[in-house]
């Protein structure tokens, strides 16, 4: 019944084709929309990329040199005149403890954090999905309200509980309070709700004990789910400092970050070691996340809208 | 064979173990830390001394008339009203821009998202370096004719140079909140927006803003809850200082606890700001609850 309507208004809008000169400036306009629009956009990419452009090309750089080409800016503040590793070889040399062994204590925490979180949330996370039980709405609001509560006003009565179980400076302090993860109960339950009952009743009805069928049916069909909340968990580990800072300051404890500051808060701050040590902590993980990027982009939307 | 009942009892026993270590977890260090920091809120603790002498809310008490305490508030609630400002309009500004059908739509959403997944450490030492006097974005002034800025080690730019590179860190986050809330937006809207005759602003205005009300509260209140509790850059970059002008909430509470070991009176300021956090989830929930339809 609205087919004239619909007739119409395409003609309304085919109108302007019929000139010619109109066509053309129309075609003019937006080409020179699209040549502002990629020139804006170019902008911007590169106020985003040139400090990693920097950070990168100063850590292959003599540490004289650093300073010497700021100003002006031409291509040889970032392309190096010697080309040097030396500031990675100091790294890797430095004593009490070489950065590796930081490097390896990040490696180490986050993950098994991501590996331990990933068996205790989803197991979690199936009961509250799958096996009915009496009060699981409230014992999920529960959980879920501990999630508001930030870390940072936790982090006091967490430094006496873990000094009083004599944790300080041991790994343990790093990984076991990071283990159950309200958000990862939400998501990984959210994305096991939606697997067809009929699925799981058929593993049962074969014998599966509800350990089987989680394990052989709900898992394999949560990949995505649940490599997003991997990819989540392992960068809130790698990234975390006050806890680090607070819970194992010690040299042979110290992770990559509380290994990074320590280099600025220092009296004097090496800028060449302060960049290798920048890159090497960044490049692992931008380059994971641009691999995994889907599932990751999935994971932010997921824990952003539905959060 | 097992009867109804057994098969029930078998699945509580199955629910039990499998909630049982998330449920410890979450008991341990979260449910008890919390009545933990209520309650030692009200002592007088250090941790050199290990006796608790009660004082009731006199670390309360002592927070609202503290100075440092109350310019920490200020420079919080102003760190944070522009940090949202800005971040709020330049992640829907570039939202907007990766609309356009553009190509390489990839390469620019990984670009703007890059800081996201870089550690906050690495940023705020990467900056440090960048405001430095003798830093890059000094050189790029100096290039352009422009005449150098203090940025961290003046007082009036200090707390404005975190926001910059706050701004930078975290819209690349913002901007794909606004993006899967322009992609749910129908195009037939706009279609017949335009069969109407209105203009790219007005349906802009009656279209996509009034539609963007949900990904709007959420980036207005979690960025608002996440700037409430920032630290790691004002302990990198400028010690809460020049002369106080960074001092924000947590560096202060972290300061009264990890340097002059004052746990009691780092408890009360930690329960301020937890009352703060708490407030602003509230208004979330009610703002949120209000969905739009099309």
């Amino acid at each position: 019944m609205d087919a004239p309507d619909h007739g119409q208004a395409i003609a309304g809008r085919e109108q302007p084709v019929l000139h010619v000169s109109g066509l053309s400036r129309q075609l003019l306009q937006r080409a020179a929309g699209q040549g502002l629009l990629y020139l804006t956009l170019g902008g911007l990419a590169a106020v985003f990329l040139v400090p990693y452009l920097w950070m990168i090309m100063s850590s292959v750089k003599p540490a004289v040199e650093i300073f010497k080409y700021v100003y002006p800016v031409s291509w040889r503040t970032f392309i190096p005149e010697i080309f040097t590793l030396d500031s990675y070889r100091e790294l890797f040399q430095l004593v009490p403890f070489p950065f590796s062994r930081y490097l390896l204590n990040s490696v180490f925490v986050a993950t098994s954090v991501t590996v331990l979180s990933l068996i205790v949330n989803a197991l979690a996370a199936y009961a509250f999905a799958k096996l009915e039980f009496p009060g699981s709405g409230v014992l999920f609001g529960i959980f879920l309200a501990t999630m508001i509560v930030p870390f940072e006003v936790l982090a006091i009565p967490m430094y006496i509980q873990v000094r009083s179980l004599g944790w300080v400076n041991t790994y343990q302090a790093l990984i076991i309070p990071f283990v159950a993860n309200p958000l990862g109960i939400f998501l990984l339950r959210q994305f096991f709700q939606e697997i067809p009952r009929e699925l799981e009743e058929a593993a049962r009805i074969d014998g599966c004990s509800y350990f089987g069928a989680f394990r052989r049916v709900v898992l394999p069909n949560s990949v995505p789910a649940l490599v997003a909340f991997a990819l989540i968990r392992f960068q809130a580990s790698w990234d975390a400092f006050i806890w680090p800072l607070i819970a194992a300051p010690a040299a042979e404890k110290r992770v990559i970050q509380v290994a990074i500051a320590s280099f600025v808060t220092e009296v004097q701050t090496r800028w060449d070691l302060t960049f290798a040590a920048s890159t090497m902590a960044t490049v692992p993980i931008v380059v994971i996340f641009l691999i995994l990027q889907r599932y990751y982009v999935q994971g932010v939307i997921m824990s952003g809208l539905k959060g | 064979m097992l009867g109804i009942s057994g098969i029930r009892r078998q699945r509580y026993q199955t629910a039990a173990a499998f909630l049982l270590p998330a449920a410890i977890g979450i008991i341990l260090f979260a449910i008890l830390p919390i009545a933990q920091a209520v309650r030692i809120s009200f002592f007088d603790y250090s941790l050199l001394n290990p006796e608790q002498i009660p004082v009731g809310l006199e670390n309360y008490d002592r927070a609202f008339k503290d100075p440092v305490f109350q310019v920490a508030l200020k420079n919080t609630l102003l760190y944070t009203v522009l940090l949202v400002t800005f971040q709020t309009a330049a992640a829907l500004g570039l939202a907007l821009l990766l609309k356009q059908q553009v190509r390489g739509l990839a390469f620019f959403r990984s670009a703007f998202f890059i800081p996201v997944v870089t550690s906050l450490v690495v940023i705020s030492t990467v900056w440090k370096l960048m405001y430095n006097s003798q830093g890059f974005i000094n050189g790029v002034l100096r290039t352009a004719s422009l005449s150098p800025q203090p940025f961290l080690s003046s007082v009036d730019q200090a707390l404005l140079s975190l926001v910059a590179m706050s701004v930078w860190k975290d819209v690349g986050f913002y901007m794909l909140i606004f993006l899967a809330g322009l992609q749910a937006i129908p195009l037939e809207l706009y279609e017949s927006a335009a069969i109407d005759g209105a203009s790219r602003l007005q349906s802009f205005g009656r279209i996509t803003l009034p539609l963007l009300r949900r990904p709007s509260v959420f980036v207005v209140v979690v960025g608002t809850i996440s700037a409430f509790k920032v630290f790691t850059p004002v302990y990198l970059m400028t010690d809460g200082g020049p002369a106080e002008s960074t001092m924000v909430i947590v560096f202060y509470i972290f300061r009264s606890a990890f340097r002059y070991f004052q746990m009691g009176y780092a408890s009360a300021m930690s329960v301020v700001l937890l009352v703060i956090v708490l407030v602003l989830t509230l208004v979330q929930f009610r703002l949120l609850r209000t969905t739009v339809e099309y």
